[in-house]
C-alpha cells in the first residue's frame, strides 16, 4: 500500500511537470532569433532544398509505380530546387500536417495543393499563387442530394485539416464532416459506403469519376474555387520574395501551362496566368 | 489549452469505451481460444493457433483498416466505433488467449492429479483448481495487456473514429499548438494508464484475498 501510494505521487509529479512545460510553452513564438540569415543563402549554401510535397494526390504528387514522384506541384517543386542549383529533398505530407512541417523546420517549402487561407496566414507565410482548383462534391449517382443545400444532415468525407473541410463547415454547417487523414481514404469511405458524400479538389474528383463511371456524380455548385500557393515559415521576406518571383518567372516561361497541361489535360486557370 | 478540455475528455470516454469492449468481450474470446488451442481436437488447437499468430504478426493499423474499408467489398459495413471495437477485440483476444496460456502451464500438474484424487469432477477441477489460481497468475500480465490496448486504441483515430488521439489531431488542425496539444493528450492518456494500472492494484487483494501470503 505504502509503495503504492508512493508510486501516485511520483506519477503525479511527473504529470504536474509536463502540464509546467505545456505552461511555458504557450503563446506563439517569436519568429526567427533576431539572426539575419535568409533560408534562401542556407539552401544556396547547403545545396538541398526540403520540399514538403503531397505523395497521395493525383495530379498534383503522387509517387508512381516505379516510386517515381510525378504531378503538377512535383513540376514546379524540381524547377525550384533547379533555380537554387539544389537537390530536392522530399517530405510526405497530409494536409493536417502542412503548417506544423513548416513550423518545425521539417520542410523548407510546402508545395502541396496549400490553399491560401487567412486563418492559414496568421500561421504561416504564403507565396503569390501558381495553381488553382475548386472544391468538389461527390455523391453516389443514384443519392437524393442534389444542391449544396441538400447536403443537411448528410455524412461527407472530408482530408482532415484541407482547405474544403473548411468550406464545407462554412457554407453547408449542417452538413456532417467525417474526417480522414487524406485523399486515399476519403475516396476509400465514399466508395465503400462508409460516409454519403465526398468533398475533394475538383480535378481529383475527375479521377474518381473516371474510374468508375455512371456510378458517381460531382454536384454542379462547388464548396469555392482555390488558389494553390506555397507555404513557407514566417519572418523571412528575403526568402519569400525569391519565391514570388520564381513563381512569375515559372509562369511567364510557359512551364507551368505545359504542365498543367500534361497533367491535368486542361488550360492553366486564368487567375493565375494573370501576371 | 483548458478550454479544450471538454473536446479531450470526450475523445477518452470513446477511447475508453472500445478499450472496455475489447477487454471485456476479448478476453471471453481468449478463453475459448486458449481452451480450444490446448485441446484434444487437433483441428480446433490448428485453427486456434493460427488465429493466434495471425493476429500476432500483423500490425493493428492494417487489421482495422480491412474491417473498415475492406469487409464493405464483401457487403460487411461496420461504422467507425464498431469496426474499431470489434478490431481491438479481436487483436486482445489473441494477446489474452496467450496470457492465459502462460497462467493455466503455471499451475502445477500434481494439483490436477490432486483434485481427481479428492473426487472432484473435471468442471469442478477446471474452475477451482486450475482456472481461479491462473487468474491469480496472469493478473499482472493481464492489466498490463488492458493498459497496452488501450494505448493501442490512438490508432483507431485513422477510421475518423474521434478517439482521443482524433481529437488532439482535430485540436492541433485548429490551434496549430502542436507542442502543448501533443503533451496534453500525451499526460492525458499517462493519466489514464496510470489510473487503471493503480486502480487494478488496489483491487487486487479484494479478487485475490483469498491467495494472501502466497504468492
Amino acid at each position: 500500500m505504502n509503495t503504492t501510494a508512493r508510486r501516485v505521487v511520483a506519477w503525479a509529479a511527473m504529470i504536474a511537470v509536463a502540464l509546467g512545460a505545456t505552461a511555458c510553452g504557450s503563446g506563439n513564438s517569436t519568429p526567427s532569433s533576431g539572426v539575419a540569415k535568409s533560408r534562401l543563402h542556407e539552401i544556396l549554401e547547403s545545396k538541398t532544398i526540403k520540399i514538403a510535397v503531397s505523395p497521395e494526390n493525383p495530379g498534383w504528387g503522387i509517387q508512381d509505380k516505379s516510386g517515381e514522384r510525378v504531378g503538377y506541384d512535383i513540376d514546379i517543386a524540381k524547377a525550384l530546387a533547379k533555380s537554387l542549383g539544389a537537390k530536392a529533398e522530399w517530405v510526405n505530407t497530409d494536409d493536417a500536417s502542412r503548417i506544423p512541417l513548416l513550423k518545425t523546420d521539417k520542410a523548407d517549402v510546402v508545395i502541396a495543393t496549400f490553399t491560401n487561407k487567412s486563418s492559414r496566414a496568421q500561421q504561416v507565410e504564403m507565396t503569390i499563387p501558381y495553381g488553382a482548383n475548386t472544391d468538389a462534391v461527390v455523391v453516389v449517382a443514384d443519392s437524393p442530394v442534389k444542391t449544396l443545400q441538400d447536403l443537411k444532415g448528410v455524412s461527407v468525407a472530408v482530408s482532415a485539416g484541407s482547405a474544403g473541410e473548411s468550406r464545407l463547415k462554412e457554407v453547408v454547417p449542417d452538413a456532417k464532416p467525417v474526417e480522414f487523414n487524406g485523399v486515399a481514404d476519403t475516396v476509400q469511405a465514399l466508395k465503400s459506403g462508409k460516409t454519403e458524400a465526398l468533398v475533394e479538389n475538383g480535378t481529383l474528383v475527375h479521377e474518381v469519376l473516371e474510374s468508375a463511371p455512371n456510378k458517381y456524380r460531382v454536384l454542379d455548385q462547388s464548396l469555392g474555387s482555390s488558389l494553390y500557393v506555397i507555404g513557407v515559415k514566417e519572418g523571412d521576406p528575403r526568402w519569400i520574395n525569391y519565391l514570388n518571383n520564381f513563381i512569375i518567372e515559372y509562369i511567364g516561361s510557359g512551364k507551368a501551362e505545359k504542365s498543367y497541361q500534361q497533367h491535368f489535360k486542361a488550360d492553366l486557370p486564368r487567375a493565375v496566368t494573370n501576371w | 489549452m483548458l478550454s479544450f478540455m471538454p473536446t479531450f475528455l470526450s475523445g477518452l470516454l470513446v477511447s475508453f469505451e472500445i478499450t472496455a469492449i475489447a477487454v471485456v468481450v476479448g478476453s471471453v474470446l481468449a478463453v475459448a481460444i486458449y481452451l480450444g488451442r490446448a485441446g484434444a481436437s487437433r483441428v480446433v488447437s490448428g485453427v486456434c493457433s493460427t488465429y493466434i499468430e495471425v493476429v500476432r504478426n500483423t500490425p493493428l493499423l492494417v487489421q482495422l483498416y480491412i474491417i473498415f474499408f475492406g469487409l464493405p467489398a464483401i457487403g460487411v459495413n461496420f461504422d467507425a466505433f464498431w469496426s474499431a471495437a470489434i478490431g481491438l477485440t479481436l487483436h486482445n483476444a489473441a494477446y489474452v488467449a496467450e496470457v492465459y496460456r502462460g497462467g493455466f502451464e503455471s499451475v502445477p500438474r500434481g494439483l490436477r492429479d490432486a483434485a481427481a484424487a479428492l473426487g472432484m469432477s473435471p468442471r469442478q477441477t477446471f474452475i477451482h483448481v486450475l482456472f481461479a489460481p491462473a487468474l491469480r497468475a496472469v493478473y499482472p500480465s493481464f492489466v498490463n495487456q488492458t493498459v497496452l490496448i488501450f494505448l493501442a486504441s490512438s490508432i483507431a483515430s485513422v477510421l475518423s473514429l474521434n478517439e482521443l488521439t482524433h481529437a488532439m489531431l482535430a485540436i492541433n488542425r485548429e490551434t496549430y499548438r502542436t507542442i502543448e496539444v501533443f503533451i496534453v493528450g500525451g499526460a492525458i492518456y499517462l493519466a489514464a494508464a496510470v489510473f487503471l494500472m493503480v486502480g487494478s492494484r488496489l483491487l487486487e487483494p479484494r479478487f485475490f484475498g483469498w491467495a494472501k501470503g502466497r504468492r
